[in-house]
C-alpha cells in the first residue's frame, strides 16, 4: 500500500467527500476540516476509516492536532512511518 | 495489547489488605441509627431540611482518611485498586448521600493531574493528602454539558491569567482548588481549552470571589456553589497538563470519574432497600406484617435486583478500568447511565409499598427514604447527565457493531473475581476517547450466557443476548448524526441494559460461591428483571424470581445482613 | 365580600375565576412563581393566596347547591380549582381537598341536622380535617384509633399521625373502632367540633414534614378519652369504613384530575425552557431526544387529563358504576403524571436539580406530584378495590356494547351529585371499556388514520384482558393484589379503561384541534400500546413532531394544553366593561 503524503491525503478526500457534507472541488487540502462539515460525530468515523484502511490505531485527537486534510496526511503518515 | 496480558494475580497479600481497609472503614462509619455514631440518619435527615453542610461528618471522614485513596500510590497516596475507595465512597452513600458527594468530589477534582503527570500531580497529591478539598471546575451558567463553549478564559504567558466563572460547581467556596476549564486561545477547535489548578492559598484572594450557594433538589446540603475569577493570576506550574490539551484531558479523567460516581447511587440504592426491607419485618400493618405477603417478597424482590444489578455494574466498571482502560469511553458511560438510572426507578417503584413513610420526616424513625430519593438524582445529573452518556454511546454505535473480535469469556469472569486485584495503577497512556471494538464485556454476553450453562438463569440470559444481537444490528444502520434521533436513544439505552447482563453474569460468576444456590438466585432475579426492562420477558412471568429473592433478602435482613454480589469479600479474612 | 350573595335562584351563580384573582404566575405579583418557591422552601403556603380564597369563599365549593353552597357539577368543581393545583397543590391540598374529603362523608351519611351544621360552618369558612387512615395501618378496617361509649358520649383514645390542618382545623372528622370485631363493621365515623372540647383531651401541636408539598400544614392529633356527643356519629354505629369506601371514590375522581393542572403548568415551563436554553449550538428543543422526551410526557398527560376527567363526569353520569372508574383513575392518573414529570426532569437536565429561575418552581412540582401519587388512598388501595368489585364487574363490563357518552362530553352541563347513589358493587356498566368498541364512538373517530388500527388492536387486548382476569379470579377467588398475578393484569385493565376513555373523549371533542388531529390520537393511543408491552419508548418520530408543534404553539399563544379545559386562555385579561 502506498502511504505517503499525497497518496493519503487523496483517500482522505475521498472521504471527506463519500460523507457526502460537500461536493467536489468545493475545497482544498488547505480548507479546515471543520468548515467541511466535519464535526465530532465525522471525525470518529473518520478515525475508524483511517484504522481500516491503514491498520493504524488512532484517536480523535489526531484531528485535533491536524485540522485540515493536507495536515492531517502528514500526520498519517508520520505515524506510520513510526509503526514501520 | 490483549487482556491476557493482564493476568490475574492469584489471592495476593493487597486484596486481603484491601477488604480490611474497606471493612475496618464500615465498621468506623457505625449503625446510622445510632446517634453517636459518624454519620447518624436523623441528624443527617435535619442538616438537610435546613440545607446546612455535614461539617462534622467530613471532618471524621478526613480522620479516617478517605482521601489517601484518591492519590495513586505512585504520588504517594494508597490507591491501586480502584474498587478500595469506591466501596468506602459507597458506605458514605449508604448513610448520606450528601457527604459521599462532598467528599469524593474531590477525586474529580484532582484526577486530571494523575493522567497527565509530571509535576503537577506531586503537587496535587499534597493538597489532597494534606486533606484540601479540591472541586472540578468545568460548567458555566447557561451553557449545560457543552463543554466546547466554555467562555472562561486563561491567558498564557509569564503568568496564567484567569477570567470568568465556574457554576454551579461542588465545593466552590469549602473547596481549597479547584481545576478549571479555561479558553486559552482564540483558535476554534477543540485544541483550544486549557486545565489549571487554581489553589485558593496561592492566588490574590482579591481576584476570587465565590458564588452564592444554589437551593437543589436534593443533597440540600451541599455546597452547590461557584468561583468568580477577576484577572486571577497563577502560575504556570499549575497548568494540568500541555496548554491546549484541556478538554482531552476532561474527557479522559471523565472515563475513570463516571465509574468513581456509580458507588454513590449503589450506597443510595443500599439505604432505600434497607429502609423498605426494615420496614417489611418490622411494620405491623395489614393482614400481618408485610414481609408475609406475596406482593411485598417481590416488589421487595425486584427492588433488590435492581440494586444488585447497580452494584455488579460498578464492581464491573471499576474492573474495566484496570483491565479494559482502552474500552473506558464507551464502559464509563454504559455504567454511568444505567446505574443512577436503575437506582432512580428502583427508588420510584419502591415508594408506593412505603406509603406515607416514603414522604414523612421527623416521624416514626421515617425521612431517610425523602433525603435518599431526592439526593440520588445528583448521580444522574453532574459528570455528565443521562443525555450525555447515551450521546456518547450513541457515537459508540460503530464501534460496537464492528466485526467481532472474538472474546474469552472465562478470561473476561477470570479479571471480575473476588480475589483478584488489578496489576497495579492503570496506565492512563492507554485511555482512548473512542473505543476500537466497544466494550468486551457487551461482546462477551454471548460467551458469558454459554458459561452458565444448564442454570435456570441461562434462560434469561438467552433472551438478552438474543436482544443485543438485534439492537447490535439496528445500531449498526442508524444514521450518524451530531444530533442523534430519539430511536438511537433507546438504541444506546438497550445495550447499556444488555451491559448491564453481561456485568451481572461475569461478576457473580466471578464470586467465591458462583455455582452455589444464593448467587443463582441474585443472577436470575437480576437478569429477569432486565429481560422485563427490554420487553423480552413479561412482568409476571418475571415474579418468580423475584419473589425467591425477595425471601432471601428478608431473611438476611432478619440475620443483621445484606445481599450483595460481593457476598464474602469483606467477610473474608 | 366581593361575591355575590346566594340568593333564591336555583343555579348558583359562577364565581370569579381563580386564574384572574391570582393573575400570571410569571409576572411579578402576590401569588406568583417567586413567591411560591420561597413559601415551599419555608415550608408554608401564601397567606396572601388564602386571604384571595377566603374572600372567593372557598369552602363553599364543598357544600352542595341544596345546602347552600356552589358545589353542583364536581367537573365544574374542578376546573375552579385548577388554578390553585396550577401555583401550589399544598395550598390545593390543605385549603381544598382536605376539607373535601371530610366533608363528603357528612353528605353521604349525616342526618340532616348535621348537614346543615357543616354547611353553615363551612360557609362561614371554616375547615374540617380528615382524621381517617392511620400511620402503617395500610387499611381502614384496621385502625386502631378507639371510641368507648360513655353514657350519651363517645370517649375517643389514639392517635392520627398524618392529619391535614390538625392543628388549625375548626372540626375533624374521625374514624375510630367503636366494636370489638374485626372486618369492615367494627368502626364509625365521629365529628368533632374544637369549640366544644379540646385540651387536654386533645393534643395537635406537633407538625409533621414531607418531602413533597412542604407547605402543607400536616399534623398528628392525639386524643384521650376525648368526648364526643353520640349524636354526631355520622351514619350509623358500624359503618364507618363503608362510609369511607364510597367517599373516597369522590376523591378518587377529584385529585387525580386537580393534579393534571400541576402537569399543566410544568409542561409550560418546560417548553418555554427548551426553546431558551442554548444547547450544542441551538437550543434544547432542538435536540432529537428532548422533543422526544416532551413528546411522551405530553401523550401521558393528555390521557391522564381525558382519563380523570371522565371519571369526574362519571360521578354524576352513573354513580352506581364509579366504583371501579375512580380506582383506576386513582391507580393509574398519578402514575401516568409522576412518568410524565420524571420525563421533564430529564429534559430539565441540571437546570432542574440546581433550581434557576425562573424554572425553579418545575423542581417542586415534581416532589409534590411525587406526593399526590403516594397519599393515604394510593395505588394499592386502589388496586385493591379494582380486585374486590372484579367478579361482578367482569360481568357486567360483558354485558354492555354501547357507551353512554355523557361520560365523554367534557363541560357538558351536570345536575348535582346523587351522593346516595354511590355505592361499594362494581355496577351494572363498564362504559370505559366498552367505548373501546362502542360503534359509534368508532364512526366519529373518522375512517382514516392508523388512529384507528391501534383502536382496533387495544380492543383486543381488553378482551384478552377480562379473559386472563377470569382465569385469575376463578384460581383464586380471594381477591387479592398480592401477587403479581393480580396487580399485573389489573395494571393493563386500568391502562385499557384510560385508552377507552381517551377514544370516547376524541369522539365527543368537536372543534377541538388536538383530539381532532389523527396523530395525536394515534400517538396517545400507542403511548397505551406500549405501557402494556411493559415499555415506554419513544413514538415515532411524526408523532413526536405533531405532539411538540401543538405544546410549542399553545405555549406561544398562551393557551392551556390540556384537552379538558373550556376557557382555554391561560391568563386572561378581564375584557373591558366586564364588570361582575
Amino acid at each position: 500500500m502506498n502511504t505517503d503524503a499525497s497518496t493519503i491525503e487523496a483517500w482522505l478526500e475521498g472521504r471527506v467527500v463519500a460523507y457526502g457534507k460537500v461536493d467536489i472541488g468545493s475545497f482544498t487540502p488547505e480548507t479546515p476540516l471543520a468548515e467541511l462539515g466535519l464535526d465530532s460525530v465525522y471525525a470518529l468515523t473518520l478515525c475508524g476509516d483511517i484504522e481500516d484502511r491503514f491498520d493504524l490505531e488512532v484517536d480523535p485527537t489526531i484531528v485535533w492536532d491536524h485540522p485540515t486534510i493536507r495536515s492531517l496526511a502528514h500526520g498519517i503518515a508520520g505515524r506510520l512511518a513510526a509503526a514501520a | 495489547m490483549s487482556t491476557a496480558d493482564h493476568a490475574v494475580l492469584d489471592e495476593a497479600p493487597t486484596v486481603r489488605a484491601a477488604r480490611r481497609v474497606v471493612r475496618e472503614f464500615e465498621r468506623h462509619l457505625g449503625d446510622p441509627r445510632d446517634a453517636a455514631s459518624v454519620i447518624p440518619v436523623d441528624r443527617s435527615v435535619g442538616l438537610d431540611e435546613r440545607r446546612e453542610f455535614p461539617a462534622d461528618a467530613i471532618a471524621a471522614v478526613d480522620e479516617l482518611g478517605l482521601q489517601r485513596w484518591y492519590v495513586p500510590e505512585a504520588h504517594g497516596g494508597e490507591l491501586r485498586d480502584f474498587l478500595v475507595p469506591m466501596l468506602m465512597i459507597r458506605s458514605i452513600a449508604r448513610r448520606d448521600l450528601t457527604v459521599a458527594v462532598a467528599h469524593g468530589v474531590t477525586f474529580l477534582g484532582a484526577v486530571g493531574a494523575w493522567i497527565t503527570g509530571g509535576p503537577i500531580a506531586r503537587t496535587m497529591a499534597e493538597l489532597v493528602l494534606d486533606g484540601g478539598p479540591v472541586s472540578w471546575g468545568l460548567t458555566e451558567r447557561g451553557r449545560g454539558s457543552d463543554l466546547s463553549n466554555t467562555a472562561t478564559t486563561a491567558s498564557i504567558g509569564g503568568h496564567v491569567v484567569l477570567d470568568g466563572e465556574k457554576w454551579p460547581i461542588n465545593n466552590a467556596t469549602r473547596g481549597r482548588a479547584m481545576t478549571v476549564l479555561a479558553r486559552s486561545s482564540d483558535q476554534p477547535g477543540p485544541r483550544s481549552l486549557s486545565l489549571v489548578l487554581v489553589d485558593k492559598r496561592r492566588v490574590d484572594a482579591a481576584t476570587l470571589t465565590t458564588l452564592p450557594k444554589v437551593a437543589t433538589h436534593g443533597t440540600r446540603g451541599a455546597d452547590i456553589s461557584g468561583l468568580a475569577m477577576r484577572r486571577a493570576v497563577v502560575d504556570p506550574e499549575m497548568l494540568v497538563g500541555e496548554p491546549g490539551h484541556g478538554l482531552e484531558t476532561v474527557l479522559k479523567s471523565l472515563q475513570l470519574t463516571r465509574p468513581l460516581t456509580t458507588p454513590l447511587s449503589v450506597g443510595a440504592a443500599d439505604h432505600a432497600i434497607g429502609v423498605a426491607l426494615e420496614f417489611a419485618v418490622t411494620s405491623p400493618a395489614v393482614g400481618g406484617p408485610p414481609a408475609r405477603r406475596p406482593s411485598t417478597r417481590s416488589t421487595l424482590g425486584t427492588a433488590v435486583a435492581d440494586g444488585l444489578l447497580a452494584e455488579a455494574v460498578m464492581v464491573a466498571a471499576a474492573r474495566e478500568m484496570h483491565h479494559a482502560t482502552h474500552e473506558m469511553a464507551l464502559v464509563s458511560s454504559l455504567a454511568k447511565f444505567l446505574v443512577p438510572n436503575t437506582v432512580d426507578l428502583l427508588v420510584r417503584e419502591i415508594a408506593p409499598f412505603l406509603g406515607e413513610r416514603s414522604q414523612l420526616l421527623g416521624v416514626a424513625g421515617a425521612g431517610g427514604f425523602q433525603k435518599v430519593a431526592r439526593d440520588n438524582r445528583v448521580v444522574g445529573i453532574f459528570d455528565g447527565n443521562s443525555m450525555v452518556n447515551l450521546n456518547m454511546i450513541v457515537n459508540e454505535f460503530g464501534t460496537i457493531a464492528r466485526p467481532d473480535d472474538p472474546v474469552d469469556a472465562s478470561l473476561v469472569v477470570a479479571s471480575m473475581r473476588h480475589d483478584a486485584a488489578p496489576d497495579g495503577w492503570l496506565d492512563p497512556g492507554r485511555l482512548r476517547l473512542v473505543t476500537r471494538r466497544g466494550s468486551r464485556l457487551l461482546r462477551a454476553l454471548p460467551g458469558l450466557v454459554d458459561l452458565l450453562g444448564p442454570r435456570e438463569s441461562a434462560r434469561p440470559a438467552r433472551r438478552i443476548a438474543s436482544e443485543l444481537d438485534r439492537v447490535v444490528d439496528l445500531a449498526a444502520g442508524a444514521p450518524r448524526a451530531a444530533m442523534p434521533s430519539a430511536r438511537s436513544f433507546e438504541l444506546a439505552e438497550r445495550i447499556a441494559l444488555c451491559f448491564g447482563a453481561s456485568c451481572a453474569i461475569a461478576v457473580e460468576l466471578g464470586g467465591p460461591d458462583a455455582a452455589g444456590a444464593a448467587s443463582e438466585a441474585r443472577l436470575r432475579a437480576m437478569l429477569d428483571r432486565i429481560a422485563v426492562r427490554l420487553g423480552v420477558l413479561d412482568a409476571a412471568s418475571a415474579s418468580a424470581s423475584a419473589s425467591l429473592l425477595g425471601d432471601l433478602a428478608l431473611e438476611a435482613t432478619r440475620d443483621g445482613r445484606r445481599l450483595s454480589v460481593l457476598e464474602g469479600w469483606e467477610a473474608a479474612p | 365580600m366581593s361575591r355575590p350573595r346566594v340568593d333564591a335562584e336555583p343555579r348558583v351563580r359562577e364565581p370569579d375565576d381563580l386564574e384572574v384573582r391570582f393573575g400570571d404566575p410569571r409576572t411579578t405579583g402576590p401569588f406568583d412563581y417567586a413567591s411560591i418557591v420561597a413559601d415551599d422552601e419555608a415550608r408554608r403556603v401564601s397567606t396572601a393566596a388564602e386571604a384571595l380564597l377566603d374572600e372567593w369563599g372557598a369552602a363553599a365549593d364543598f357544600v352542595p347547591a341544596a345546602l347552600g353552597g356552589r358545589w353542583v357539577s364536581t367537573e365544574e368543581l374542578v376546573h375552579r380549582w385548577r388554578p390553585v393545583f396550577r401555583r401550589d397543590p399544598s395550598l390545593g391540598l390543605g385549603h381544598g381537598v382536605a376539607t373535601l374529603t371530610a366533608a363528603t362523608h357528612v353528605w353521604i351519611a349525616g342526618d340532616p341536622a348535621q348537614q346543615a351544621a357543616v354547611a353553615a360552618r363551612l360557609l362561614r369558612g371554616e375547615r374540617i380535617a380528615a382524621g381517617l387512615d392511620e400511620l402503617d395501618r395500610g387499611d381502614l378496617e384496621h385502625v386502631a384509633c378507639t371510641a368507648a361509649l360513655d353514657g350519651d358520649r363517645w370517649l375517643v383514645s389514639g392517635v392520627k399521625q398524618v392529619v391535614d390542618n390538625a392543628d388549625r382545623a375548626e372540626s375533624m372528622l374521625i374514624l375510630a373502632r367503636t366494636g370489638s370485631g374485626s372486618g369492615p363493621r367494627s368502626h364509625s365515623l365521629l365529628l368533632w367540633d374544637r369549640d366544644a372540647v379540646a385540651a387536654p383531651h386533645v393534643d395537635t401541636a406537633r407538625r409533621v414534614l414531607t418531602g413533597g408539598t412542604r407547605g402543607r400544614r400536616l399534623g398528628a392529633a392525639e386524643f384521650r378519652e376525648l368526648p364526643v356527643p353520640v349524636g354526631r356519629t355520622v351514619g350509623p354505629p358500624g359503618t364507618g369504613v363503608p362510609t369511607a369506601r364510597i367517599a373516597s371514590q369522590v376523591t378518587r375522581a377529584v385529585l387525580p384530575a386537580l393534579a393534571v393542572a400541576t402537569v399543566d403548568s410544568s409542561l409550560e415551563l418546560a417548553v418555554r425552557y427548551a426553546g431558551e436554553r442554548s444547547l450544542y449550538g441551538g437550543s434544547v428543543l432542538d435536540l432529537p431526544q428532548s422533543r422526544a422526551l416532551l413528546a411522551g410526557a405530553i401523550a401521558d398527560f393528555l390521557l391522564a387529563d381525558a382519563f380523570s376527567s371522565v371519571v369526574v363526569r362519571g360521578l354524576h353520569v352513573a354513580p352506581e358504576d364509579c366504583l371501579v372508574p375512580t380506582a383506576a383513575s386513582g391507580y393509574l392518573v398519578p402514575q401516568l403524571l409522576s412518568s410524565a414529570m420524571q420525563d421533564l426532569s430529564v429534559l430539565f437536565g441540571s437546570t432542574f436539580y440546581a433550581r434557576v429561575e425562573p424554572y425553579d418552581v418545575f423542581e417542586k412540582f415534581l416532589r409534590d406530584v411525587a406526593v399526590l401519587s403516594i397519599g393515604h388512598d394510593g395505588t394499592d388501595a386502589c388496586l385493591r378495590t379494582i380486585a374486590a368489585g372484579l367478579d361482578g364487574w367482569l360481568d357486567s363490563s360483558r354485558g354492555i356494547a354501547a357507551a353512554d357518552r355523557a361520560w365523554f362530553r367534557l363541560g357538558a352541563p351536570l345536575g348535582p351529585l346523587a351522593f346516595d347513589r354511590l355505592g361499594l358493587d362494581a355496577g351494572p356498566g363498564d362504559v370505559l371499556g366498552a367505548a373501546l368498541r362502542d360503534p359509534g364512538v368508532r364512526a366519529a373517530l373518522g375512517t382514516n388514520g392508523q388512529h384507528l388500527a391501534v383502536l382496533d388492536r387495544l380492543a383486543d387486548a381488553f378482551d384478552a384482558a377480562r379473559d386472563e382476569l377470569d382465569l385469575v379470579v376463578a384460581r383464586a377467588p380471594e381477591p387479592s393484589t398480592d401477587t403479581a398475578e393480580w396487580a399485573v393484569p389489573l395494571h393493563r385493565l386500568t391502562l385499557l379503561l384510560a385508552a377507552g376513555a381517551f377514544a370516547g373523549v376524541c369522539a365527543e371533542r368537536e372543534g377541538d384541534p388536538i383530539t381532532a388531529d389523527p396523530l395525536v390520537r394515534e400517538a396517545c393511543l400507542r403511548r397505551v400500546e406500549d405501557r402494556l408491552a411493559g415499555r415506554a419508548g419513544s413514538l415515532e418520530p411524526e408523532l413526536v413532531e405533531r405532539l411538540v408543534a401543538y405544546a410549542v404553539d399553545r405555549t406561544d399563544r398562551g393557551i392551556r394544553l390540556t384537552i379538558s379545559t373550556r376557557d382555554d386562555a391561560r391568563d386572561p385579561a378581564p375584557k373591558e366593561g366586564d364588570v361582575r
